[in-house]
Formats: C-alpha cells, structure tokens, sequence
C-alpha cells in the first residue's frame, strides 16, 4: 500500500515544488505592483535556455558547484533583463485594469518565444543534471533520483529565503507596505518606484533561478514557457494571488492532487490539476490565503 | 403609511461591524436624511437598502413586500431608484444617449418593447421624450456631448435624471450635493423640494452639509458607529442631548 | 476597454471599406494562388471568430481566456457528426457544431459570471479551457493528439440539383458567404439594443444595475452569444482545413482573437477583422524566418497595448481628425 502512495507522493512533491520555484516571482510581483505577468513563464525558459548554452559551452561545470553558480548567473541575468522590462513597460501599466496587464503581459511571452525560436531553434533540446544528482538512492525500497530530491530541497529553501526576507528583514517589512498602501508608503518617504523596481528584479531573478534550477531532465522547447506560466497561474490563483505561503500551499496541494489523480484515472493525465483550479476558484474565489504574506 | 421598514440590519465586513442591529423606516412623501460622521456606515446602509449588497442578519420591506432577497435591479423594478456619491454615468456615450437607455430600460421594465425589435437606432418617441427631459434640467444644450465632459454638478444632475426617468416611487440620493458650489446646492434643495411636493415622491438621503439637511428633511435619523441614536423630527433631533454630544459637540454644524 | 464602440469613424468610409475588403475576399481565387486562397479561408473563418469574441470582450467588457473551448466545440462535434453519418445534411452538422458551443459556453458561463470576475474570470476560464483541451486530447472518439483527418467538404443538396463543394474554390466562396452573413447579423447585435445594453454594462455596471437590469444575465447573453458564434466559426473550418488537432482548443488559440481585438482595435465592430487580417500578413510575411513571427506580433502587439490603446482603427481615426464620439453611432 505504502510503496504505492509514496511514489506517488514523491512526484506530486517535485512537480510542486517546480511549479512553486516558477510561481514565486510571479506572485511577488503581482503581490506588489498588482500586474499578473503573463511572460512570466517565458523569462523561466529564457533561464533554463542560458543555464543549458552554458552547461554545454564552459568546460568543467559538470559539479553540482557549478550548476548552482550557473543557476545564480541566470537568476542575476534574468533579473536584469526585469529592469528593463519594468522602465520599458510595466510603469506604463500603473492603474490600468488587471486584465489589461495580463494582455500586455501576454505580448512579452511571445517576444520571449520569439527570442527562444531565433537564438535556439524550435527543437527539442535538452541537459543532465550534473555529476552528483545523476544518480538515485534507494530509501527503504523506494528508488528516488537525486535530481528529484533536489528539486524538493530547492523549492523549499527558496520559500524558506521568501518568508524570511518578507517577513523577518526591514526590506521585506517595507515591500509589504508598499504593497498594502503605495500612497501612504511614499507619504512615509518610501520611495514606492525604486521598490515596485526591486520587486520586479526580484521576481525575474527568481524567474531566472527557476530556469536555471530546472534546466535538467526537462526537454526544452519554445513552448515551455507557456506551460510554466498555466501552471504557474494555477498555483497562485489557488493560493490567494500575491501571498507566497498561499502559493507554497496551493502548489503542494495541486501536485499532490494531479498526481494521484493521474494514478487513478490514467485516461485523463493531468486534468485534475485543471479540475481543482477550477474547483477552488469557484468557491474559494480569495485563494487559500489573501493579502501578501 | 410606511413606503420601508427595516428591522435588526446587521452587516460586517470581515474586520469590522458597520452596522448593528439597525431598524429604520421610511414613510410616504417623506424627505428623510441620514446623517452620522464618517465611518459611521450611512454608505452602507444604502446598499443594503437599495439591495446592492444583502445585510448578514435583517428584514427589508418594502411598499408591504419582503424585498430583503431581492437583488438592486429587482428593487428598481419595485420603484426604488438611487444615485451614488460620485455620479456613475455613461461618459463614453452623449448626455442625450445616457438618458435614452434609461428610458429604454423603462419601457423593458414596463414590458412594452421600445420600437420593433430589429430596429437599430432607439424609438423616435423615447428621442424625443429624452430631449424633453434634458430640456426641463437645462441639459438639452449639452446633448450631444459626451456625458464625461459634464461638470460636477450636471453629472449629478444627470444622474438623478436618469433615475426619475424610471418613475421611481423611492429615490435614495447619497449625498445630492458632495462637492457642489453654494448656489448649485441651493438649487439641488429647491429641486429635491419640488420632487417631494409637487411629484410625491418619497426620498432618502444622506447628506453632509447641514444647510441642506435642513433645508429639505422631514425627518432625520443620526447613525453613529453603527447604531440610530436619534431619529425624527429634524428640530427635535437636532436638541437631542446624545447627539448634541456626539455630533454638534465640537464646533458647529460640520461633520 | 477603455474606448467607445463606435461602427462608423470615417461615416460613409467604413462600409465602403468593408465593401472593398469582401469584394477583395471574393474575387481572391480568380487573382491569387492556391496557398494565398486557403490562407484567405482561414482568416475569413478567424475574422468570424474575432468578431464574436470582441462582443463580449470589446463590448461587454469581459476578458475571457478559454475562447477556444467554444471553437473546438463547434469545429470537433460538427466534424464528428459529419464522419458518423455521412449522409447528413451540411447545414445539419453546421447547426450541430453551434448547438455544442452554445449548450457550452451557457454552462461555462453560468459557472464563471457567477463566481469570478477581472482578473479571476480570466483564469478561471483560461483553466476550464485547459479542461476541454486536455479531455479533446485524450478522446479516442475525437482521435486523441492526432485530431480528426479526412475531413470531407461536403454536398449541398438543393432537391433539384446538387452543389459539391469538394470541387474547386466552391467552399471558399461559401465561406465568403458565411462569414459576411455571420458578420452582419453580429453587426446588428451589437449596435442594437442589446449592444448598448452591454456597452452600458461594460462602462459602469452598477448604474445599469440601477436602471433595473439585471447585469449578470445580460453578460450571460454575451458570453452565449459569443460563444455560439465562435463555434460556428470552428464548425465553418473544419471542412476548410479537412483537420483539426487540439491546438484549435489550446489556450494559445484562445489568445488569438484577443490578439486580433488588440490589434485592430476593440472599441469599433470591424477592429478585430482588422487585426485578424493584419496579423495574417505579418505571419505570412516572416514565414520563412523561425521565431520572427512572434517577435514582430509580440513587438506589434506590446506597441499596440502600450502606445496606441485604441489599436488600428482607434489610431487611424484619432489621425484623421475624428476622435471616436458616440454621437456618431
């Protein structure tokens, strides 16, 4: 019974916790500028793409060391890349109607497309992962690969670093209130853009840490990041949009529910994840959790 | 007779209690003012009145019908009208536009089709009464204008055209004069005045500016926090000791 | 969206215009090419798709990201009704495609206005979409990932004699009908009653409210509306493009009309026919060159959004000198 669940379990976790890595920067920055960022998903491939041109170009950065600076190097590239899509255009979607952002946002993730397919072709590419999470380790009788373990560790310490900044540092204490009230913010002497600047820099370094930490085992095409950001969407919205708690919630809740939905009915894999967002928006419209947390 | 009765409303929003167990009524031809500071929830029980938003706990009656469950458009079918503190418009549509919809929405209210169905452009007859209608507020002039490029003052003007265009028994006005120059307020009061006298209608009305209030109640009711702490006759009221305290107590007649 | 629906910005210019661009349409097999006449079918057929979809969007103000649900809808039960029985009258499968889109988009949309709205009604129909996509996918009826080949053009049958539309450029021709039909009578909803009913809705809900109607019902209608007619546009593709995969019901293509809309501008009735034609030749025009037609859309489509709201349409009237003006209606 058990050695049915687990595996199970186990794949649900890791397609959370990948979800969540996507979905953080995303509801950060809806948390505090109040834009869903379609292209979000867009600028995780761009990552994934850079980390997998890097991999292969550089030698010697087979070792875990190194793909953990890789993915860093990604973060700090994507990140900058939000600068200049934060100047270029979302302070000209200030006040404008939520949906409207969303259709701006949208034109983004096909330049992110369009990138993707001129600097990398359409084909299916893909990595390893590096000497080190290639292997599996057997916990009692259940085979898990190293990779996938990871990826749990990663997902986690990155929500651990999210909750800790937001809620434990003086910078976090300021974003929240420049989230809650910007007006009121700038009246304390806030400076609310050079903050909305971070947030957005933060959210695409995040973008930029996913793709890189998410590069292997993972075929890449110019279509990932439209299926990053659905399910990305999924998570935030159940979650409560802008509260990452809510989106750790909702992603482990969601992978869990996909995945033993896809056990017990195989003829439909993946529609449960559809069928609980649907579910929980309907009568749970505020998510799990409201407000940035 | 009573046109509204109101016992035991109660709303809260999830942090706060806005209104406590309020009981309020509204009779016939009256011109009833509400008036309380700010926060005092006078804007919410307007909506839970006028059914824009359903109280947790309460009943609602309205001219004998329990209208507690029925929705803001049900009631407007029952003859209650309303307008808001920022005039709500069309302003993308002209001023002659705005009220040809209302006037076709009272002829879909009615039950009787306002020309053939296939048609395009608004019956000829409903043109005609709308300019009419423009004419008598002084509008006429500005038909043909986008209804965003009004002034302050005629957008509430408008708004409240709109509404009468309904031929609404109840007309619920959240503060007619917010943000209006002396003279504009003095004529909204002589016009309100002129609705309840010479047309019966009954109004409800909050209201800030205390010319106003008492230049056109009947009656007024005091809410503060939540509760009624006085309601009557606006002379008596207004000699009430609590809301003397309360509400006159500091300085003049200024909320 | 923030500008005025308006149908005539250049008064008697706007149906000469449109009586330009349809005779183009139906005289395109006798001066162009084959590929350039199918081309010419599927943008007809997304013209369609595009107007219907900007009655609930441009005009009743609601953004929805599941419209291809309602495409695949009408395209896969018109198609699978057609390969069942074949000896079914077209106009039979046709009415069958829009009667699954309408039965669909009403539930949805029943669903959907009732529980969310903005940015939640977008996502929540964005998921729903996915559903159908993923259950289109996963059919053996409907052919799973592969779709539905073969699709046959069918035979019109008038009694005393019979029109095989499997022949030549006849059923692009009836395309051109269809599409200029199905346009008109759209055209009629939305500057009749109805339309300034939703228009209403679309700039200030709560006094529409206040007027005695009841808005949620009307956005019900639009959303029916829009989607009937959307499957009707997938059920007039099918035959055209004798395949259809479930990319037709992927959320992409539910981003196409919005796209269109953007584009050509979704204040004005004939905006998204605009778009959709537009964006057919900035597609057609980087066909050779991968990944430039998403940057020149996306370039397009960011400028659009962010410089010239009122898209093509909006911005050649501002040009013109005549500011869009509801008196003008």
């Amino acid at each position: 019974m058990l050695s049915e669940v687990l595996p199970t379990a186990l794949n649900g976790l890791v397609w959370a916790m990948s979800v969540f890595l996507v979905a953080s920067g995303l509801t950060l920055i809806f948390g505090i500028l109040h834009i869903l960022n379609f292209s979000h998903g867009g600028f995780v491939m761009i990552g994934a793409y850079l980390a997998f041109t890097v991999t292969n170009r550089v030698p010697g950065t087979a070792s875990v060391a190194a793909f953990l600076g890789i993915a860093v190097a990604c973060a700090v590239a994507v990140g900058a890349m939000g600068l200049v899509v934060d100047r270029v255009v979302f302070r000209r979607l200030k006040g404008v109607d939520d949906s409207y952002s969303l259709v701006a946002t949208y034109a983004l993730l096909l330049l992110c497309e369009g990138a993707v397919k001129s600097g990398w072709g359409g084909n299916f590419l893909s990595m390893s992962p590096p000497e080190g999470l290639g292997g599996a380790l057997f916990v009692g009788d259940l085979f898990v690969p190293s990779y996938a373990l990871f990826v749990i560790a990663a997902g986690v310490a990155v929500y651990l670093a999210l909750d800790l900044w937001l809620h434990r540092t003086a910078s976090g204490r300021i974003l929240k209130s420049v989230a809650l009230d910007p007006w009121m913010a700038s009246l304390l002497g806030i400076n609310v853009t050079a903050i909305f600047t971070v947030a957005v820099v933060a959210g695409f370094a995040l973008a930029g840490l996913a793709g890189g930490l998410l590069a292997p085992n993972q075929s890449l095409s110019p279509a990932l990041g439209g299926t990053y950001i659905i399910q990305a969407f999924g998570v935030i919205i159940v979650g409560g949009i802008g509260n990452v708690r809510g989106a750790f919630l909702a992603a482990v809740l969601l992978g869990l529910v996909d995945a033993f939905g896809t056990v017990y009915v195989p003829e439909f894999p993946g529609i449960f994840f559809f069928v609980a967002v649907a579910v929980i928006i309907l009568f749970r419209p505020q998510g799990l959790l409201s407000g940035i947390r | 007779m009573s046109l509204i009765q109101a016992h035991g409303l109660t709303f809260a929003y999830p942090s706060v209690r806005v209104l406590k167990d309020v009981a309020i009524t509204v009779e016939a031809n009256e011109s009833h003012v509400v008036i309380g500071p700010n926060g005092a929830g006078k804007t919410t029980l307007f909506k839970v009145l006028s059914g824009e938003i359903f109280p947790q706990a309460g009943s609602i009656r309205y001219d004998g019908e329990d209208v507690t469950r029925l929705d803001a458009w049900q009631r407007v079918h029952r003859g209650i009208g309303r307008t808001f503190q920022v005039a709500r418009l069309f302003g993308e549509q002209t001023v002659l536009n705005n009220v040809v919809l209302a006037l076709e929405c009272r002829e879909r209210i009615n039950g009787s089709s306002a020309g053939r169905w296939w048609r395009l452009t608004p019956a000829r007859a409903l043109q005609e009464e709308a300019m009419e209608r423009l004419a008598s507020y002084g509008l006429d002039r500005r038909a043909g204008d986008a209804a965003a490029t009004l002034s302050h003052g005629d957008k509430k003007r408008l708004e409240l055209l709109l509404t009468l265009a309904l031929h609404p028994k109840l007309i619920m006005l959240d503060e007619p004069t917010a943000g209006m120059a002396p003279e504009d307020r003095r004529a909204v009061v002589a016009l309100i005045n002129r609705l309840r006298e010479e047309e019966g209608l009954t109004l409800l009305l909050t209201e800030h500016d205390m010319e106003v209030v008492f230049g056109l109640a009947t009656r007024l009711t005091v809410l503060n926090y939540g509760e009624i702490i006085a309601s009557g006759d606006p002379e008596e009221v207004r000699r009430d000791a609590r809301v003397q305290e309360i509400y006159f107590g500091k300085g003049g007649g200024h909320a | 969206m923030p500008h005025p629906p308006q149908s005539r910005p250049f008064g008697v210019l706007t149906p000469l215009a449109a009586g330009l661009v349809l005779a183009a349409f139906a005289t395109l097999p006798f001066w162009a090419g084959k590929g350039l006449v199918f081309l010419a079918g599927i943008v007809l057929v997304q013209i369609v798709f595009a107007l219907s979809f900007n009655l609930m969007f441009g005009l009743t103000g609601l953004v929805s990201f599941g419209q291809a649900a309602f495409f695949a809808a009408g395209a896969y039960a018109s198609a699978w009704l057609a390969r069942s029985a074949p000896g079914l009258p077209f106009i039979l499968s046709i009415a069958f495609g829009a009667a699954v889109g309408a039965a669909l988009s009403f539930l949805i949309g029943l669903v959907a206005l009732r529980r969310a709205s903005g940015i939640y009604f977008a996502i929540l129909t964005l998921a729903l979409g996915q559903l159908i996509y993923t259950v289109i996918g996963k059919t053996t009826a409907l052919g799973r990932e592969d779709g539905l080949i073969g699709i046959a053009r069918p035979v019109l049958d008038f009694g005393l004699f019979r029109v095989d539309l499997a022949t030549g450029d006849r059923y692009y021709f009836l395309l051109v009908v269809a599409a200029a039909i199905i346009s008109g009578a759209l055209w009629w909803v939305w500057h009749g009653s109805l339309g300034r009913i939703l228009a209403a809705i679309r700039q200030e809900p709560e006094r529409v409210r206040f007027l005695g109607v009841d808005v949620r019902r009307h956005r019900e209608y639009a959303f029916l509306i829009s989607g009937t007619m959307t499957a009707l546009a997938g059920a007039l593709m099918a035959p055209w493009s004798q395949i259809i995969t479930p990319m037709i019901a992927h959320w992409s293509y539910s981003a196409l009309p919005i796209l269109f809309c953007l584009l050509g501008g979704s204040a004005r009735f004939w905006g998204p026919a605009v778009g959709a034609i537009v964006f057919a030749g900035l597609e057609h025009g980087t066909r050779n060159m991968t990944g430039m037609a998403e940057l020149v859309v996306g370039g397009a489509l960011l400028l659009v959004v962010l410089a010239m709201p009122g898209g093509i349409l909006g911005t050649l009237a501002r040009l013109s000198g005549r500011p869009a003006r509801e008196g003008a209606r």
